[in-house]
């Protein structure tokens, strides 16, 4: 166990170094550039048609397309997951030293899935970290305008200063944006269906990474973290359809079953891989 | 540092418990209580109710509960919600509640009916090559291909009942005995579709909307059509169990202009005969052992209430000078476990408006209140729109309503606040009106918003128009969805 630790340790620290902190920095950059520019009070911009005080910070991240830079991030990350796992059957280290170490095949497979889900919670920490921050500054510039503005209903009534904290608030922006919602959850239904499709998905990749011998069973594994994902964020996919679509879905109790099922899916997968990585002879 | 990986789950776990921690202590519930305005809240005690209200993304399933308000949320939308609330009411509990659909509860068990017409077999009929002139008006082929078809034309009309179920097979048919005669010219219309064998059939009674009620009492089905002013002769109620559906005799021609066959164990009841100042309005269930018939006769409004069997148990006159004026009837119902039963009527009289429309006012309404003790009419005080619930029990009058808060009187905002009242039901005197206070209420157009309205904002047409803001991201409301009472099913016949 204790070699399993330090594997995981020397394995994310190089990950960290080569690929994560390129990948967080760039995305969370972007993101944060995204939301100000367009969040900012310019006349041409695409909430024109809300009042100022009625411009959420939910309003302002989904329309602003910055949860499109966090999954485009994810599916990076993911990608270099694999690069790295697979790298080492390709490069001049290659798997030889990784398995010629005095560990147990299982425990070598381990480390990398702790490395992995690693870099996914630090991932998922510093988005919820600079999530947090950014509404702030966010709100700070709306109120501050709604302050100024007045209101004219007709010539004898003029309203001024109107309670503009009923649709403001944090808890409101992280159960009201459909990106929130679906990857910081509030609600604990989201929570363990996002965990379960998680674990799903860096199962299969860590799997797929160092699983070289037939190339259809890493393709079947690539569908299996599509299928984290899709378990992991049908909150997103329900809501999409609802806002959109004018659909009515239900979260409940498909959630759930997604949970169940992908926990299942990934103990099968894991005991699989173990299997499999036992079985070779050749390295 | 000694190993990353410990320290960063160790952290990232810590930092989600404490952003959950801080989300449910910023979770702001909001104000939601029961407010007294006059009365003592003993009276609330004896009407128990549960409703839900709520908005996009979240809401609650409350309870008034020995005058007590108790609240659960929940962080789905009104409409999840109100899967959920129905799913409780029927007993299911456990995930399975979770995927409850009130839509999609089988009702095809059950019998419904429906009205048809053919020629009287006294009937002058003429036949006529082409679709009738009308016909083709009422833009009824217009979206079928035709060439061409047949008119019959009759002068006399007999009605038929039509009984059915949509997962049994087998009808049921009878001529009721009402028959149309000489006001206007009536055409059954067949086109024959281009290519096809079939045809495409309309007759001038389907314009007319004849009303049939058909209502479940003990294990029998209880049906009638409801008569018009230009009806004769006479309505009947029949009985009809489940078993009585049978396949018509001899060979049909479903294609043809009219059916005048009858099949089906069909038993006559009573009749009642329909001319102008003669009418049967309406016909309800009371629960399980009696059903409850509107009919005006010789200018009176009357009001009878039937067993299971059909026998008469008793019969009300209400007093009104409006008998002309009545078209229609529709009836709230509410019974409870215990066998008492609240029925809430109105009265509309419609109007044909020139552009095709309806117009229906609401000329007189009322409450009968039926327990062991018998039936008795109530006045249902108080106005007539804006109502939730509207109950009557023990001599009292509950009602439920919306009413505009005062606050700011602007249009399109959503300031309604829901109002309980019982009173006396014999003097009207209130003895308890209390409110349902909230503080969450948001506009949902956005018109009560700081902006200059004497400068040309665009965004405020944009914001009237673009009504799809009532999904997620638009509104906070504790809009009220339904309110039904405890321990009750309440059948609302609007």
């Amino acid at each position: 166990m204790k070699n399993a630790l330090k594997l995981s340790n020397y394995l994310f620290c190089w990950f960290f170094h080569k690929y994560e902190r390129y990948i967080l920095g760039l995305s969370v950059a972007i993101a944060t550039i995204l939301v100000f520019s367009i969040g900012s009070l310019k006349d041409k911009n695409v909430y024109k048609h809300f009042a100022t005080e009625f411009r959420t910070f939910d309003l302002v991240l989904d329309y602003s397309g910055v949860g499109i830079i966090f999954f485009l991030g994810l599916i990076t990350l993911f990608a270099s997951i694999f690069i790295q796992a697979n790298g080492f059957y390709t490069n001049g280290k290659g798997m030889y030293s990784i398995f010629t170490l005095p560990m147990k095949r299982g425990e070598v497979f381990f480390a990398f899935f702790l490395s992995a889900a690693a870099a996914v919670f630090l991932y998922f920490v510093v988005w919820l970290i600079v999530m947090v921050v950014l509404y702030f500054p966010i709100t700070g510039i709306y109120e501050k305008a709604a302050a100024k503005a007045v209101l004219y209903i007709s010539e004898e009534v003029t309203l001024r200063n109107l309670d503009t904290s009923i649709t403001n608030g944090l808890f409101l922006a992280f159960h009201r944006s459909i990106f929130l919602s679906g990857c910081f959850p509030v609600s604990w239904i989201q929570a363990l269906s996002l965990c379960g499709g998680m674990f799903l998905s860096i199962i299969a990749i860590v799997f797929a990474g160092l699983y070289n011998e037939h190339i259809f069973v890493r393709v079947g594994l690539f569908v299996v973290v599509l299928g984290g994902f899709c378990a992991a964020f049908y909150r997103i996919w329900v809501n999409i359809k609802i806002q959109f679509f004018y659909s009515l879905k239900t979260f409940m109790p498909q959630s759930l079953y997604f949970f169940v099922i992908s926990v299942l899916l990934g103990m099968v997968l894991i005991f699989v891989a173990l299997h499999t990585l036992k079985r070779r002879k050749d390295i | 540092m000694k190993n990353k990986i410990i320290g960063i789950m160790a952290l990232s776990i810590l930092i989600f418990s404490a952003f959950l921690g801080t989300m449910r202590g910023q979770k702001d519930d909001g104000v939601f209580y029961l407010k007294d305005i006059e009365g003592q809240r003993d009276y609330l005690k004896l009407f128990p109710v549960e409703g839900i209200t709520g908005d996009g993304t979240q809401g609650c399933i409350f309870r008034i509960e020995d005058g007590a308000l108790s609240v659960d949320y929940y962080p789905f939308g009104l409409d999840e919600i109100r899967n959920l609330f129905y799913a409780q009411r029927e007993g299911i509990v456990g995930i399975k509640k979770y995927s409850y659909d009130i839509y999609s509860t089988n009702n095809g068990d059950e019998l419904t009916s429906f009205a048809d017409s053919a020629p009287s077999m006294d009937a002058k009929i003429q036949h006529m090559d082409g679709i009738h002139e009308e016909a083709m008006e009422n833009g009824y082929f217009d979206y079928v291909e035709v060439s061409g078809g047949e008119t019959v034309l009759a002068d006399k009309i007999d009605i038929y009942l039509n009984i059915y179920a949509t997962n049994s097979p087998g009808e049921a048919r009878v001529r009721t005995g009402m028959t149309l005669q000489d006001q206007v010219e009536y055409y059954y219309a067949k086109g024959y579709q281009e290519g096809d064998e079939t045809s495409v059939g309309y007759s001038s009674f389907d314009e007319l909307e004849f009303e049939t009620f058909c209502v479940k009492a003990g294990d029998a089905y209880y049906c009638m059509v409801g008569s018009k002013r230009e009806c004769q002769g006479e309505t009947s109620l029949y009985r009809i169990k489940k078993s009585g559906l049978s396949e018509p005799e001899g060979t049909l021609d479903r294609e043809d202009f009219y059916q005048q066959y009858e099949c089906g164990a069909v038993e006559r009841i009573c009749s009642f005969p329909v001319n102008e100042k003669d009418r049967v309005i309406g016909l309800y269930a009371l629960g399980e052992e009696a059903f409850g018939i509107f009919r005006i006769q010789n200018e009176t409004l009357l009001f009878e209430v039937y067993d299971s069997e059909g026998s008469l148990v008793h019969q009300d006159l209400l007093p009104t000078q409006l008998c002309n004026k009545i078209d229609r009837a529709e009836a709230e119902i509410t019974v409870w476990e215990e066998g008492d039963v609240s029925v809430y009527f109105r009265m509309y009289d419609v109007v044909k408006n020139d552009d095709s429309s309806q117009t229906w006012d609401c000329v007189l309404d009322g409450m009968y209140q039926i327990d062991e003790q018998g039936v008795k009419r109530l006045d249902c005080f108080g106005q007539r729109s804006g109502r939730l619930l509207t109950l009557c029990r023990n001599n009292l009058v509950f009602d439920v309503s919306m009413e505009l808060d005062e606050g700011i009187q602007i249009p399109s905002y959503y300031g309604y606040q829901v109002y309980f009242t019982v009173m006396n039901g014999d003097t009207g005197k209130v003895l308890y009106q209390g409110k349902l206070e909230t503080d969450y209420f948001e506009d949902s157009y956005k018109t009560v918003s700081p902006y200059n309205i004497g400068k040309n904002a665009d965004y405020l047409e944009e914001a009237v128009k673009t009504q799809y803001i009532d999904g997620l991201l638009g509104q906070r409301q504790r809009q009220i969805g339904d309110i039904l009472p405890l321990n009750g099913k309440v059948v609302n016949l609007w």
